[in-house]
This record gives C-alpha cells, sequence and structure tokens, in this order.
C-alpha cells in the first residue's frame, strides 16, 4: 500500500478507491460474514462500511495503516446491521444451518467445514480476533485498536478462541 | 485442529460465498457512489451560497440590529438559513452524518413594534440552530427554549440543551456567577476558561459525582454582540457524556447570533 495511492484516495480518486476495494474487499467481506454469520448481510455491511470509507476519506489518518481502519469500520458496520435486523438474524441462522448441512455431504473440505462451523459457534468476541489475526493478517495491536480493547485481552481472546476451538474438534474426532 | 493453518483454511472454506460477492459488492457500491457523489456536490454548492450570503448580510445586520432603525431595516435575515443542513459529527468515535433542521429563537419572532428599542423581553439579538429533529424536539420551558429528546425515559436525570439570553451581563461576569453556584451545589466543579469546541465560549461545568448517572451540566457563555451573553446549557447524566452530550454540541456548533426580527 503506497502512501501516493492513500493520498489520491483521499482526494476522491475513483481509480485510488477502487484499486483499495479490489485489495481489501475480498478479506473484509470474509471479516463480515465471521461477525454476521450471514451472506447478505456480510455483503451489505461491506458496501456500508466502503461508502463510510469514501465518504469520510478526508478523515483517515494517512499515518496509521490503512487495514486498521478499514477493518473497524467493516465490524462496526456489521454490527449496527445486526443489531437493526435482530429479529431477521434468527430466520437467518437456521437458513445457514441447513444450507451447510446439505453442503456438508458433498464438499471435499468436511474437515474444514466442521471446523468453520465450530469457529462461527463460538462467541463474537473470541471469533472476531481470530478471524483478524488469521484471515486479515492483523497484528495484536491492531486487532486491539479495531476492537477498542487492550492488547492482554487480544492476548486471552485469542488463546480461549483456540483452545475452545481445539476441543470442539476433539469432540467432533471421538464421535 | 492440526495448527494455525487450518483454522486459516477453515476460514477461507467456510467465508467463500460472502468473498464470491466481490464483484457484486462492487458493482452495487458504484451506483450508490455516484449518487452520493452528485449529493457531495449539491450540498457543496448549495452550502457556499448560503455561507457567503448569511456572512456578508450578518456583519452588517449585527452591527446596525442595536437601533430602532437598524433593527427595523435588518428585515428577515433568518430566510437566508438554508432550513435544512447535512451534518457529519462524531458519536462514541464513530462518524456519523444526518440533516438538521433550522431553528430561530423563540424570541427571533416578529414583535409587534420593530422599531421599538431593546428591552430583556424584547432583545435586539436572538439566535438561530440547527436541530436533530429525528432524536430532539424544540419546548419553551420558562420563558427558555429547551431542546430535548424524543421519548426519553422519566426514571433518568434530566437531559437537554437550554439556549436562553442575559441582555445585561457578559460572558465572563455571568460565567463568575455561575461559578460560583455550582461550586455550593456540586461535587465537582471547573472554573470558567475559554473554548473554542463546540463555539467560542466561556465554558463552565460541574457534576455530582462518579456514578454512571451522576448528574453533568455544562454551560457555553456565548457573546450576542449587544454587551450580553447567550446561555447555553447543556445537562445530561454521566454515562450519556459521549451520546446525548456530543450531539448537543454538534447542534451548539452551528448556533449563530442574529438580529431579531
Amino acid at each position: 500500500m503506497t502512501q501516493e495511492l492513500l493520498t489520491r484516495f483521499r482526494k476522491g480518486e475513483a481509480e485510488a478507491f477502487r484499486t483499495l476495494y479490489d485489495t481489501y474487499g475480498d478479506r473484509v467481506l470474509r471479516l463480515a460474514r465471521v461477525v454476521t454469520k450471514d451472506d447478505h448481510l456480510a455483503a451489505d455491511a461491506v458496501q456500508e462500511a466502503f461508502l463510510r470509507v469514501y465518504r469520510y476519506r478526508r478523515r483517515y489518518d494517512p499515518g496509521k495503516p490503512f487495514p486498521v481502519w478499514l477493518n473497524r469500520i467493516v465490524v462496526n458496520e456489521c454490527r449496527r446491521l445486526m443489531g437493526k435486523r435482530k429479529g431477521l438474524m434468527l430466520v437467518a441462522e437456521e437458513t445457514r444451518k441447513e444450507a451447510d448441512t446439505a453442503a456438508e455431504d458433498t464438499s471435499p473440505y468436511v474437515e474444514y467445514q466442521s471446523l468453520y462451523r465450530a469457529l462461527e459457534d463460538l462467541p463474537e468476541t473470541l471469533r472476531v480476533p481470530l478471524v483478524l489475526k488469521y484471515c486479515n493478517g492483523c497484528k495484536e495491536a491492531e486487532i486491539a485498536e479495531i476492537l477498542d480493547i487492550g492488547v492482554g485481552a487480544v492476548k486471552s481472546r485469542l488463546y480461549d478462541g483456540r483452545k475452545k476451538l481445539r476441543s470442539a474438534m476433539e469432540r467432533e474426532a471421538a464421535r | 485442529m492440526k495448527d494455525e493453518k487450518d483454522i486459516i483454511l477453515a476460514i477461507y472454506e467456510g467465508t467463500r460465498g460472502a468473498a464470491d460477492q466481490k464483484d457484486k459488492v462492487w458493482h452495487d457500491l458504484e451506483k450508490r457512489l455516484e449518487e452520493a457523489k452528485m449529493k457531495e456536490k449539491r450540498t457543496k454548492n448549495r452550502r457556499i451560497v448560503w455561507r457567503s450570503l448569511a456572512a456578508v448580510l450578518l456583519i452588517g445586520a449585527v452591527f446596525t440590529a442595536a437601533t430602532p432603525s437598524g433593527r427595523a431595516a435588518a428585515g428577515r435575515l433568518i430566510d437566508l438559513f438554508e432550513p435544512q443542513r447535512n451534518i457529519d459529527y462524531q458519536i462514541e468515535g464513530q462518524d456519523e452524518n444526518g440533516d438538521y433542521q433550522l431553528h430561530t429563537g423563540s424570541k427571533a419572532t416578529p414583535v409587534p413594534d420593530e422599531t421599538a428599542a431593546p428591552t430583556p423581553d424584547n432583545p435586539a439579538v436572538s439566535y438561530v440552530i440547527y436541530v436533530d429533529e429525528s432524536r430532539y424536539s424544540v419546548k419553551t420551558v420558562d420563558g427558555t427554549d429547551r431542546i430535548v429528546p424524543l421519548d426519553f425515559p422519566e426514571d433518568l436525570p434530566e437531559t437537554y440543551l437550554a439556549i436562553s439570553q442575559d441582555t445585561e451581563r457578559a460572558p465572563a461576569e455571568v460565567a463568575q456567577a455561575l461559578y460560583a453556584e455550582l461550586k455550593d451545589s456540586y461535587e465537582y466543579a471547573v472554573a470558567p476558561e475559554e473554548v473554542t469546541y463546540p463555539l467560542n465560549a466561556v465554558h463552565v461545568r460541574a457534576r455530582t459525582g462518579d456514578e454512571w448517572n451522576s448528574e453533568v451540566v455544562a454551560y457555553y457563555l456565548i457573546d450576542n454582540t449587544a454587551g450580553g451573553t447567550f446561555i447555553a446549557e447543556e445537562r445530561y447524566f454521566l454515562e450519556a457524556e459521549e451520546g446525548h452530550g456530543a450531539r448537543f454540541n454538534t447542534m451548539l456548533k452551528e448556533f449563530q447570533v442574529v438580529p431579531a426580527q
């Protein structure tokens, strides 16, 4: 990520904004999916988040890493939309579970599907730090800034998250 | 689970459906971005026109407002303010944006005799402010304008932004008098200080304690340009500091002194 690209983005250049979307769109869609547990809601959250990024581009501090700013906006947008659609989430959850079960028999990645389900079953406080670290490549200090918590809390959440995933997978294997 | 690599692969596998929407999200985003750019351009142009007109007339009008003939000549300056303003602000670290509606001080309504000399009940100057009507309503309580939250629970400490005018005393004098009162009745009181946010004013604040529901009072004493003071009084409870407190400040940021009509 060059400083020149970020400067062009702050000036409102469409091409620079598109480059940022091309670079980070995939990762934040995955992050949004883990937070919301719903593909459609994830897409809506990312769309809203990028609109905010564009609208408030002048407030971006070029001295700070762009992904930290973006991830923070995406997580907040997911939470806002989830709050708005609380009632619908129960339906979405059921639909997801049905879809996952249907796909399970045919996918060559059964092991990873079980692990992913175990990840989605973790509370948000544990699963979001895990996806930020392992999917989005964030450092612990960056995760702390994105989630507005201390680095110590990030470390313990990552530890607890991994431990719970391990237990879930051991239980799965013992079946 | 073999190692951390498995977590990465599981996330990639489990979120593939979401990532596959990347092109569609961009397609929809591009359309909304165009709309946002158009709106941004329109708002910017409108704001430049309104502000230039208002600034030019405000300077002359406020200076002439203290005399009866000046007041008669000032006309309806308030008509020059845009009826609605789109405002960017931050609440609890989050960027927000909303449409705020123009309100004039209740004493800015036309008085029977426009050429009469200014009095406390018929002051030379009034004000305009932009109010977030999706969250607040404007009332007049005991002759004072109050911006109060909509559907506010009765069991919480009183929360409002009140604006009144002292036509006799300057901001520093009002500040000292208020500070003397607050020191006696509040656990913590901060001595008067000049501030530039949310607007240029003398600021005095106090609170009853450190509990979530401790009462907070914050005064902003604004020069009314005619030898007196506009008193903006914010009341809320400690936990609402970054909510209602920040929203009151966003509204105060748009406060402007105008000649009374």
